[in-house]
């Protein structure tokens, strides 16, 4: 159903770690697409996902990070590991620069691993299709929503179809609005034909590019809008402008003062989520836990919400 | 003489860009490197026995000449002279780019004092100069314009009397065209308390026997300011000078300058290097020029 894609940082790990058990409960299944050299943190997340009886796909080609030119490391740790765990499956990303040797090459190397293809502008779909031959529902077939995605997803009728859509528009911090939506996805991929749905989550908008701190702390909320057809909005929660980077410990309090006003306001609908449960906690301690971890708190409050969603008809 | 085409130019000065440094010592390698340096067509002028430290530092020679001359080439002929030359890094300590208001300073070195270093090359306008000249004297004791010939006439005339200039000659010196005025006792402790950070600041207040009070962490930047801004110019420029020669200190760096060639220096005190980098950067810098313009 869900596929939340996870770059492997820290704290996305951290995530998958720590929402393992709802993750497994509502039959969500992470992409992670590692992308640190070191691998003891996604090991751990990996334990807890497999502990709880979930699943999860692992990349073994990634795109960015220190294992771009070589995704060895993990095919090994795949090998070693988690060869007996079905639970885990072997991610093969397919960009415009794969060729289709490539992608096949990857295919047999880690056909232990139930291998999932997950398409990402990727050109040459149709002749893939038949180089894999009778495909069925235990084939899945991911694919990142483009311009061409309703054409290579055409060719895998047969298999299990997941679309992913970016709903998170990225901007700076002091230009995001208030509220705004986020995606319907969730409400609407069998209209699409897909059977399931997936997406970045909100990736947190904590230390830029050069490593600075922001000038403006946003914190992003999600939630289900029942007056809207359950389409999911986002909140972007900010503080005050600062005319320096210093001080985000103040900002995070700024920043959680408006969360509050308005999660305390009658007709908020935001699920009360274990996550919303903490920054409750760390509203009334006024402490600040790191950017890092704000983030790990609103990508588990995503996740939350779509398991309580999906989880009302259960 | 072969001419140096302005194209082969802008290679080689993106040689000594944070992105080549960092990329070999995230990963021993980078493939930036290999096409750059291909690029800057100096490959000639190396023997076959070449190391990439060696295509470095071809570099670094080609770029000092005149004309050629950018921001890191000054910034390196300053750090030879006050950092490694007339200081160490035990008795000294380098910020580099360090932010001050909205602007980011070249180069600052705290000794007993501190001295900031704003470089404009003949590649730099002056358009910014009012602005960022204004910003450090509001932290730093003695400010510096450190430039090129084509500039020094103009700032003569047009820069504060208590700002000193720097030329660097065709030879790679220093020499000074005016004396900095010192205005330790002028300095803005604001602007300091905003320029360093949180920690740094409680320790200068506990230097001066300023304990901070215990409160939660979302309230400790104003409750700290408050308690700051009770020092004196004089007291928070002390301060900021001793305690960031401690936690700025990049006297854990000493080993892997020594095997590092002498033009990537500026470059190593400049970046972010964890202490895994290291030993994969002296391998980078070893690695047979040949096998390096491979790298992909």
């Amino acid at each position: 159903m869900y596929h939340p894609y996870f770059r492997g940082k820290q704290f996305d790990l951290l995530t998958i770690k720590e929402t393992a058990p709802t993750l497994a409960w509502a039959g969500f299944t992470p992409i992670i697409e590692p992308v640190r050299g070191a691998l003891s943190s996604l090991t751990r997340a990996l334990d807890a996902v497999i502990e709880n009886d979930g699943s999860a796909i692992i990349v073994v080609n990634p795109e960015h990070g220190e294992m771009s030119e070589s995704g060895e490391p993990i095919s090994k740790m795949l090998e070693e590991t988690y060869l007996d765990s079905s639970e885990v499956s072997a991610g093969i990303l397919l960009t415009a620069e794969t060729s289709l040797t490539e992608a096949l090459g990857c295919f047999n190397k880690h056909s232990q691993h139930t291998p999932v293809f997950i398409h990402s502008g990727f050109t040459n779909s149709k002749n893939l299709a038949q180089e894999l031959g009778v495909l069925t529902k235990n084939n899945l077939h991911i694919f990142v929503d483009d311009s061409g995605v309703k054409l290579a997803a055409k060719h895998f009728k047969a298999a299990s179809r997941v679309l992913l859509r970016d709903g998170f528009k990225r901007r700076k911090n002091k230009e995001y609005p208030f509220l705004e939506p986020f995606s319907d996805l969730h409400a609407t991929y069998p209209d699409e034909g897909m059977d399931g749905f997936g997406d970045f989550l909100i990736v947190g908008d904590e230390y830029a590019d050069g490593g600075g701190l922001p000038l403006v702390l946003a914190i992003h909320l999600t939630f289900i809008d029942s007056d809207q057809d359950d389409m999911m909005q986002i909140y972007h929660f900010k503080s005050k402008m600062h005319a320096t980077q210093q001080d985000p410990a103040g900002k995070f309090a700024e920043a959680l003062a408006v969360m509050m006003e308005t999660l305390d306001s009658p007709d908020s609908k935001v699920y009360e989520t274990d996550a919303v449960l903490e920054f409750r906690e760390l509203f009334k301690k006024k402490h600040f836990p790191g950017l890092g971890y704000i983030k790990k708190l609103s990508m588990s409050h995503h996740i939350q919400t779509f398991a309580k969603y999906f989880g009302q008809g259960k | 003489m072969r001419s140096f085409y302005q194209s082969q130019q802008a290679a080689a000065s993106k040689l000594f860009s944070s992105a080549v440094f960092q990329e070999l010592a995230r990963k021993g390698r980078s493939s930036l490197f290999s096409s750059l340096f291909a690029e800057t067509g100096l490959g000639t002028s190396l023997g076959k026995s070449a190391r990439v430290g060696d295509a470095f530092e071809e570099a670094f020679d080609r770029l000092c000449r005149e004309g050629s001359r950018d921001e890191y080439i000054y910034k390196t002929a300053l750090i030879r002279r006050v950092l490694l030359g007339r200081h160490s890094l035990k008795t000294a300590c380098a910020l580099n780019e360090f932010r001050v208001g909205e602007c980011k300073a070249d180069l600052a070195i705290l000794n007993g004092t501190s001295t900031v270093y704003e470089v404009k090359s003949e590649r730099d306008s002056l358009v910014r100069l009012d602005k960022q000249l204004g910003a450090y004297s509001l932290v730093f004791a003695s400010v510096y314009v450190v430039s090129a010939e084509t500039h020094l006439k103009k700032l003569v005339s047009s820069m504060p009397e208590h700002v000193g200039l720097l030329r660097v000659n065709n030879r790679f010196q220093i020499s000074i065209v005016r004396e900095a005025i010192d205005r330790s006792a002028d300095l803005s402790v604001p602007a300091i308390f905003d320029s360093i950070r949180l920690e740094e600041a409680q320790r200068i207040l506990s230097y001066f026997g300023v304990e901070t009070p215990v409160v939660p962490n979302t309230e400790l930047c104003s409750v700290l300011r408050e308690h700051f801004l009770v020092l004196n110019p004089h007291q928070a420029h002390e301060g900021m000078v001793r305690i960031l020669k401690d936690t700025r200190s990049h006297i854990r760096l000493s080993d892997l300058l020594r095997e590092l060639p002498r033009s990537l220096h500026t470059a190593a005190l400049s970046a972010p290097l964890r202490k895994l980098d290291h030993s994969r950067l002296i391998s980078a810098v070893n690695t047979d020029l040949q096998v390096a313009l491979g790298w992909r």
